[in-house]
C-alpha cells in the first residue's frame, strides 16, 4: 500500500489542479475583468516616490527653487574671474517669508566666499523688501593690466581680499520704477600675487591704492525704469537705470571718491520675438573726493563679460563706456543663439568718454534660459588679442 | 489459479490508481497543448460589454503627488510607458469604450440635448447668495479660493487673469462642458460673480507659510490673492465657481502605468482609448495642457465599495487661454523642446520661420490666441508630450472624431453659451471657431483608416453599413467595396471563407445558403456555430487605407443577427510611440 501511495496522490494533485484550471476559465466578460481586478487585489502595492521626485516635490511644495530651505549646492557669486565655483549652502525661511541664508564656495582657481544673509518679507503688497548680508571673499589672482584707453597687453595678478557687512532696500513704488538704497562697511587688502612674473611688481606698485587697504563706508542710491519681463531673462522692454556710490575711506581719505554707473538696455522683439535686437549702453565714471584717488581695484574695468572678446579686467581706469548690439534669435522656448558686436574703452578724463577709438570684439554663442532667467551662456568671442571661450550665468552687461 | 485476497485487493488499487494517473495525465496533456479546450472563447455571452464595474473595494487607496517637474521632464525627453502599441485595451469588442469610472457615452450614443449641455456635469448654479466661508487659498500662480456656501456646498474659485477679462473663466465653463458632453467626468464649473464682501474667514482657515508651516488667515491674504486677479470696474470679480467632487481627493493620475495600489485599475493608463482619444478632443479645444496634475482621483462609495474615479480639471488654459495670460504663440504646435525644429531654427540666424509664428487672432474680449483657419488636427501637440496621445493609432482617433462629430452646432452654441462672453462677437467667433475646428478634424481623423461604421446583418442576409466618413461629406465615396463572408469559430478563433462579394453600395446580401449553414451549426458546443465574421474593404478609392478591411463578427441570437465584434485595425503593423502619436515600427 506503501508503494501505492505516491501514485494516488499524483493523481489527486493532477486532478485538483485540473480543476482549478478549468475553474479559472470565465464564464463572461465581465466575470474575466472581475478576475483581472481580484487578481490585482491579492497583489497591491503602495506607491513610493522615487528619491528625486521626493526631492522636486519638496521644492514644488516650498514654492520653487527660489525659496530657501535646507541644505543646497551653490555655483558662483565670487568675484568674476573665479571659474567654475561649486559650494555649499543653507537656507530657512521664516514664517513670515523673511529669509536666512548661509553659503560657502570654493572655486578651481582658489577663489573663497563665505557669506551670511538675511532678506526680510516682502511689506506693502510686494513693494518694499530689505536684504543685509556679511561677506568674506577671497581672489589670490585677479587679472591685472596696465590702467589707460590702450594699454599693452601685460598681464599680472594681484590678491584681493574684501570683506563686507551692508544692507539694502528695495523699493518698487510703481510697477515700472525701481528704486533702492544700501549702506555698508567694505575693507578691502590687496597684495602682489608673488607666484607671479616679478616685473609686474613694478606695475602693482605703481597703481593708485595700492597697499592702502582701506575701510570705506560704502553707500548708494539708484533709479531704474524697467520695462522688462523679467530681470534674468527678456524678449523685449527697456531698462534705464542710473547708481549713484560714495565710498567713504575712514582710515585713509585720500582714497575717498564717488562713483555714477548708467545703463541703457533696448530690447526689440520681431516677430513676436523671433528675432530680438537687444541694445545696451552703459557708462560709469568716478569722481576722488578732495582729492583723493580711486583705487585702481575701485575702477571701471572692460573685458571678459561685457567686452568679451577680452580677458576679464582688461582694461581698467577712472571712467568707462561700452555698447553691445546683439542680434538674437529662437531656437526653441529654452534656447536662443545671438550674434554680437561689442564695443568700449576706460579713459582717464571724463572728457575722453566719448565713442572714439573703441575696442571691439565680436561673437556669437547660445543661452540656455527659463521665461524668467537665463540659466548659461556659451559663448566665442573674438577680438584682435583673439579668441575666447566663455561661460555665463546671467545675461549681458555688467 | 487463485491469488490470496489481500493481493486482489491489492492488485486491484494498484491497478485503479495507474488507471486515474494515467487519465489525469492524459487529461491534463489535452488541456495543457489543446488549443480548443483550453483557449478562452472569443467572444463571451456578455460581448459586447457596455460598462465596466469595479469589482474591488478600494478603500485603501491613498493619495499620491505628482511632481510636475519631474512629469514634465520625463515627457520631454522619455517615453515612459508601454512600448509597444497596440489596440487600446480597455475597448470593448465592437471597438467601443464602455461605461466606467473613468468615462460616460454621453452626446453621439444617446440624445444629449442643448439644455444638457449648457447645465454641464451638475444641476449645481454655484454658491447660494449671501455670505461665503473662505477655507483655503491657493498656493499656486493662478489665484483662487475655497469657499463654502450657507448651504455647506464648497467650491474652488478661480479668476481671470489681469488684463484679459474672460478669458480663463470662459474657456473653463465652455470646455467644462463639452468634456462632460463627450463623456469625461469633470466637476461642474460656473461663471459668477463675486465680492469681497461675500467672503469671511473660516474659523479654521489658515495658510502655508512660507516656511511650510500654517497660520491663521486674515483678510490681507484674500486682498493678496484678489490683487493677482482682473476686477470688473464696479470692484466686482468675474469667477468660476468650481464645484468640489465628491468623495476623498487622492490627487491625480499619470498618463502612464496604473495606480498600484488600485485594484480596479488594471489597463494601463497609456493603452486607454479615452485617453488616447483625448489627443483628438484637446486639439479641438486646444487643452495643451493635459497632464498629471491637471487631473483629479476621487474615492468614492458605488455599490457599496469603495471606488476609483478619475477625473479631468481645469480647463481654464484652453482655447486661447493659458490660465495666467495669453496662451503662448507655440502652444498647441510645438512641444517645448523639440528637437528637429530646434535644429533647423539653430543654424538658420532666425529665418527659420515657424508657421505658428504670424498666426493671426482676433481681438474679441475673452478669446485670447485661438483660431481654425490654422489649426491642423494631426499636427496638434501640447505642450509636454502625452504617454497616451503618442500611443494613439486610426483606430483611436477614429473613435474621438466620431464621438466629436456627436457634438452638433447646437450643442457647441449650448455651451459656449454658459461661458456668459458679453460681447456677443466673442460668443459667435467661438463658435464659429470650434465648427470649423470639429470639421478639419472629422476630414482628418474619419478618413485616415477605413470608415465603416454601423453594420448591420438582416434575418434574410442583408448586410448594411455606413461609411461616416462618405456620410459627412469629408471624402468621397469610394466606387465600390468588397465584403468577404466567412464561418467563425469562437472557440479556436478559426475562420472559413464562405464567400465574398463586391458591391457599390453599402449594402450586400450575404451569398446563398451562407447563413443557412452557419445557422445549421449552431448545435456545436460552445457556441462555435453561431457566429459569422464578414470583411469590408473599399475598393478603388483615393484613400489607401481604405482598402484595409475591417473586421465585423455577427452572433446568431434569437432576435437575429446580433453585432458582437469590431476591429477597424485587424491587421495593424506593430507600432511604437511616436512624436505626436503612434508610429509603424521600422
Amino acid at each position: 500500500m506503501i508503494r501505492l501511495l505516491p501514485r494516488f496522490l499524483t493523481a489527486i494533485l493532477f486532478l485538483a489542479h485540473l480543476q482549478t484550471a478549468f475553474a479559472q476559465e470565465p464564464g463572461s466578460r465581465a466575470e474575466e475583468q472581475a478576475r483581472q481586478q481580484e487578481a490585482k487585489a491579492r497583489n497591491l502595492k503602495t506607491y513610493v516616490s522615487p528619491w528625486i521626485e521626493q526631492r522636486l516635490l519638496a521644492v514644488e511644495n516650498a514654492g520653487g527653487f527660489g525659496v530657501a530651505r535646507g541644505v543646497v549646492v551653490k555655483f558662483g557669486d565670487i568675484k568674476r574671474g573665479s571659474g567654475f565655483a561649486p559650494g555649499i549652502g543653507y537656507g530657512y525661511t521664516t514664517s513670515g517669508g523673511g529669509a536666512l541664508a548661509a553659503k560657502g564656495v570654493y572655486s578651481i582657481k582658489n577663489y573663497k566666499l563665505v557669506q551670511v544673509s538675511a532678506q526680510s518679507p516682502h511689506f506693502s503688497a510686494d513693494r518694499l523688501l530689505f536684504r543685509t548680508r556679511a561677506r568674506w571673499q577671497d581672489a589670490p589672482r585677479v587679472p591685472l593690466y596696465p590702467l589707460g584707453p590702450d594699454p599693452p597687453a601685460f598681464r599680472t595678478d594681484y590678491a584681493e581680499t574684501k570683506t563686507e557687512v551692508s544692507g539694502e532696500a528695495l523699493l518698487k513704488p510703481v510697477r515700472y520704477v525701481r528704486l533702492d538704497g544700501g549702506l555698508g562697511v567694505e575693507w578691502f587688502n590687496t597684495g602682489f600675487s608673488h607666484d607671479e612674473n616679478p616685473v609686474g611688481l613694478t606695475l602693482f606698485d605703481t597703481l593708485p591704492g595700492t597697499g592702502a587697504d582701506p575701510r570705506y563706508i560704502h553707500s548708494r542710491v539708484s533709479g531704474a525704469f524697467d520695462l522688462r519681463d523679467s530681470e534674468g531673462y527678456t524678449r523685449r522692454g527697456t531698462l534705464l537705470s542710473a547708481t549713484y556710490h560714495n565710498y567713504h575711506a575712514d582710515s585713509n581719505g585720500t582714497h575717498s571718491f564717488d562713483r555714477v554707473d548708467g545703463a541703457a538696455e533696448q530690447y526689440i522683439p520681431i516677430l513676436h520675438g523671433n528675432w530680438v535686437i537687444f541694445l545696451g549702453l552703459w557708462a560709469s565714471t568716478t569722481m576722488g573726493k578732495d582729492g583723493g584717488q580711486v583705487p585702481f581695484f575701485l575702477m571701471p574695468d572692460l573685458g571678459g563679460h561685457d567686452l568679451r572678446g577680452f580677458s576679464d579686467y582688461r582694461f581698467r581706469d577712472r571712467h568707462s563706456i561700452n555698447w553691445t548690439a546683439e542680434y538674437r534669435w529662437y531656437a526653441q522656448e529654452f534656447i536662443d543663439l545671438a550674434i554680437f558686436y561689442d564695443a568700449g574703452k576706460t579713459v582717464p578724463t571724463r572728457g575722453a568718454l566719448d565713442f572714439k577709438d573703441l575696442h571691439s570684439s565680436i561673437g556669437g554663442g547660445v543661452r540656455l534660459h527659463t521665461s524668467i532667467s537665463t540659466l548659461v551662456r556659451v559663448e566665442l568671442a573674438h577680438s584682435r588679442e583673439g579668441l575666447r571661450f566663455l561661460i555665463g550665468f546671467s545675461p549681458v552687461g555688467p | 489459479m487463485t491469488m490470496p485476497t489481500s493481493q486482489c485487493v491489492r492488485s486491484f488499487i494498484a491497478l485503479t490508481g495507474s488507471l486515474v494517473v494515467a487519465l489525469a495525465v492524459v487529461s491534463y496533456s489535452t488541456y495543457a497543448s489543446g488549443p480548443d479546450s483550453r483557449k478562452a472563447p472569443k467572444f463571451y455571452d456578455d460581448d459586447p460589454l457596455m460598462r465596466v464595474v469595479d469589482t474591488q473595494d478600494a478603500a485603501k487607496v491613498q493619495p499620491r503627488q505628482i511632481s510636475l517637474m519631474l512629469d514634465a521632464a520625463i515627457n520631454l525627453f522619455g517615453r515612459p510607458g508601454l512600448q509597444d502599441v497596440g489596440r487600446a485595451e480597455n475597448v470593448n469588442t465592437i471597438d467601443e469604450v464602455p461605461d466606467s469610472n473613468w468615462f460616460t457615452n454621453r452626446a453621439g450614443t444617446r440624445p444629449f440635448t442643448p439644455d444638457e449641455m449648457y447645465r454641464g456635469p451638475s444641476d449645481d448654479a454655484g454658491p447660494a447668495p449671501g455670505q461665503w466661508t473662505v477655507s483655503r487659498k491657493s498656493n499656486g500662480v493662478s489665484p483662487g479660493f475655497t469657499i463654502t456656501d450657507e448651504r455647506n456646498r464648497r467650491y474652488f474659485i478661480k479668476f481671470d487673469p489681469p488684463g484679459f477679462p474672460e478669458l480663463g473663466t470662459g474657456a473653463e465653463a465652455v470646455v467644462t462642458r463639452l468634456f462632460h458632453a463627450l463623456g469625461y467626468h469633470v466637476p461642474q464649473a460656473t461663471v459668477g460673480i463675486l465680492r469681497r464682501d461675500n467672503l469671511v474667514i473660516g474659523r479654521d482657515a489658515t495658510v502655508r507659510m512660507p516656511n511650510g508651516g500654517y497660520r491663521k488667515m486674515r483678510m490681507s491674504d484674500i486682498d493678496e490673492q484678489l490683487r493677482r486677479a482682473e476686477r470688473s470696474e464696479d470692484g466686482s470679480y468675474r469667477v468660476i465657481f468650481a464645484e468640489a467632487l465628491p468623495g476623498k481627493s487622492l490627487e491625480g493620475f499619470k498618463y502612464e502605468g496604473t495606480r498600484p495600489d488600485d485594484p480596479n485599475d488594471v489597463v494601463a493608463h497609456e493603452n486607454r482609448r479615452e485617453l488616447r482619444g483625448l489627443r483628438v478632443f484637446s486639439a479641438w479645444v486646444n487643452h495643451t495642457d493635459a497632464k498629471a496634475i491637471n487631473t483629479l482621483d476621487t474615492l468614492i462609495t458605488e455599490n457599496g465599495r469603495a471606488v476609483v474615479r478619475h477625473h479631468l480639471i481645469d480647463f481654464n488654459a484652453t482655447l486661447g487661454s493659458a490660465g495666467i495670460g495669453l496662451r503662448e504663440r507655440r502652444d498647441g504646435y510645438e512641444y517645448l523642446a523639440e528637437t528637429t525644429p530646434t535644429y533647423k531654427a539653430m543654424p538658420a540666424f532666425g529665418f527659420y520661420l515657424r508657421p505658428w509664428l504670424n498666426i493671426h487672432y482676433p481681438t474679441y474680449r475673452g478669446i485670447g490666441r485661438f483660431e481654425s483657419k490654422r489649426f491642423v488636427p494631426e499636427e496638434w501637440r501640447p505642450r509636454v508630450p502625452n504617454p497616451a496621445y503618442v500611443r494613439s493609432r486610426a483606430d483611436d482617433t477614429f473613435w474621438a472624431a466620431r464621438k466629436l462629430m456627436g457634438i452638433s452646432d447646437d450643442l457647441i452654441r449650448a455651451a459656449v453659451k454658459a461661458g456668459h462672453y458679453t460681447d456677443p462677437r466673442s460668443e459667435d467667433f467661438l463658435v464659429g471657431a470650434l465648427i470649423e475646428r470639429r470639421e478639419k478634424i472629422g476630414r482628418a481623423w474619419l478618413t485616415a483608416v477605413n470608415p465603416i461604421v454601423d453594420p448591420s446583418l438582416s434575418e434574410d442576409g442583408a448586410l448594411t453599413f455606413r461609411n461616416i466618413a462618405v456620410d459627412l461629406q469629408f471624402a468621397p465615396a469610394p466606387p465600390g467595396y468588397q465584403v468577404t463572408w466567412f464561418r467563425f469559430d469562437n472557440m479556436t478563433g478559426e475562420s472559413t471563407a464562405i464567400g465574398e462579394s463586391k458591391i457599390s453600395e453599402t449594402r450586400a446580401t450575404a451569398p446563398p445558403d451562407a447563413l443557412a449553414r452557419v445557422r445549421a451549426d449552431t448545435t456545436l458546443p460552445g457556441g462555435r456555430g453561431q457566429f459569422v465574421r464578414v470583411d469590408i474593404a473599399a475598393t478603388g478609392g483615393s484613400i489607401a487605407s481604405w482598402a484595409s478591411p475591417v473586421r465585423v463578427y455577427f452572433r446568431r441570437t434569437q432576435d437575429g443577427w446580433k453585432l458582437v465584434g469590431f476591429d477597424r485595425m485587424p491587421d495593424a503593423p506593430a507600432m511604437r510611440p511616436g512624436l505626436v502619436g503612434a508610429e509603424q515600427t521600422r
